[in-house]
């Protein structure tokens, strides 16, 4: 049977360094060098010069992950829209993202905007809100987290295809 | 007595996908070239390894951990999870050629209980000891697992496992739901409807995945007063 479950997710709480991971680059770099060894020395591993080829095939960071005890244990989500972009700020009608309700209207400043997102901020701009208490290595903190949608940018495929579509359409209609 | 508390502490959810795959062009600088993860975040990447074989990199927001046979997104943080899933579709709209069999839509859930003695009542309710008692001295439950075939929509089950949380250990279980959805169509299609999968059925089997959760809750203790 197909498996698409979890099963094989690195539990963020585990070590980053993950075994398995470390594991398959060791055999990967050992399996390499074997097979790219100079079979006139005995054992036909040229570990060296092999091992600098693999490796830089592989960039590997060295790991750091200090955000691995973050959790954040969301009290509500809301999703939003762009309605007026102003030098101080945005103005967003939101709604409540798991049980509707009414929409409400709350303006942020650009600095509640992540500096990553901020090229995105336009009219009818997707955002995200979520209201929560962040836990990082034990330390509880009441957060805002706000993101902004990021969609595919429109290939000339893309474009293509829609005006097919469209002129498919038309032609249906009989509007050619 | 039945227990009185019973809170989620930790909400990951995942995204699975399996067909066929290039994990090498799967990079940071790809992502932030097309844009679906800032320039910022894109930079402090971690745990980076970019293969043939394997691609594996974390992000503030999500991780990516790609096969040649499995794509894997993940999230250990509930405001990026409608971030994953616009993640999970830019790339699979992109890679509109990619031949994909199955998807899998994962929670896992963290639920703490007033104490042990209230988790072990909770998990015998759920997975009832009589039956083994009478054929194990001392049964215990080490994983409980379910499979609920999807009748109606699209083709594929529903697994629930429970087991305790190795985050909680003391006083904690870890629900795992896997929301599993077979990919028949042809290669040039099968990314559109992984697409359409993830639109449709992503923010409706968070929700649902909740509720689930909450209505077992509410079968071992009517007088709901779970979080």
């Amino acid at each position: 049977m197909l498996n698409t479950d979890n099963e094989q997710i690195i539990d963020s709480h585990q070590s980053p360094i993950n075994d398995k991971i470390l594991a398959w680059v060791s055999n990967k770099v050992q399996a390499d060098a074997i097979e790219q060894g100079d079979s006139t020395i005995p054992g036909g591993l040229a570990k060296f010069p092999a091992d600098a080829r693999i490796v830089e095939s592989l960039f590997i960071h060295p790991t750091e992950n200090t955000d691995s005890s973050i959790r954040f244990k969301a009290k509500q989500n809301w999703v939003g829209s762009v309605q007026k972009v102003e030098d101080t700020g945005i103005e967003v009608r939101f709604k409540d993202a798991t049980t509707g309700g009414s929409d409400e209207l709350a303006e942020l400043e650009w600095d509640d905007i992540n500096p990553d997102d901020r090229n995105l901020v336009r009219l009818g701009a997707i955002v995200y809100c979520s209201v929560g208490r962040m836990i990082r290595n034990g330390q509880v903190h009441n957060m805002q987290v706000i993101r902004l949608r990021r969609l595919a940018s429109w290939t000339e495929r893309d474009v293509d295809g829609i005006a097919d579509e469209a002129e498919a359409r038309m032609r249906s209609m009989g509007l050619e | 007595m039945h227990p009185t508390k019973f809170t989620r502490e930790e909400y990951q959810f995942a995204i699975v996908v399996l067909g066929q795959f290039n994990p090498a062009i799967i990079q940071p600088a790809w992502l932030v070239s097309k844009g679906w993860i800032g320039e910022t975040e894109g930079s402090k990447a971690k745990n980076l390894i970019v293969h043939a074989e394997l691609a594996r990199m974390d992000f503030e927001s999500i991780g990516i951990e790609v096969t040649q046979e499995r794509f894997l997104l993940k999230t250990t943080q509930e405001p990026y999870f409608p971030i994953l899933r616009d993640f999970a579709i830019n790339i699979f709209e992109t890679l509109i050629e990619t031949p994909i069999k199955a998807v899998g839509l994962n929670s896992i859930m963290h639920y703490k209980f007033e104490n042990q003695k209230a988790r072990d009542e909770f998990v015998w309710f759920v997975q009832p000891r009589p039956t083994w008692s009478k054929v194990l001295k001392d049964p215990r439950i080490l994983k409980a697992e379910m499979v609920d075939r999807r009748v109606q929509g699209r083709p594929g089950h529903l697994r629930v496992s429970l087991e305790v949380s190795e985050l909680l250990r003391e006083n904690g279980c870890k629900f795992a739901l896997n929301d599993h959805y077979d990919i028949s169509s042809s290669t040039g299609l099968a990314a559109k409807e992984l697409v359409s999968i993830l639109r449709e059925e992503c923010d409706r089997n968070i929700q649902e995945h909740s509720r689930l959760i909450g209505d077992l809750w509410n079968l071992f203790y009517p007088d709901n007063q779970g979080t």
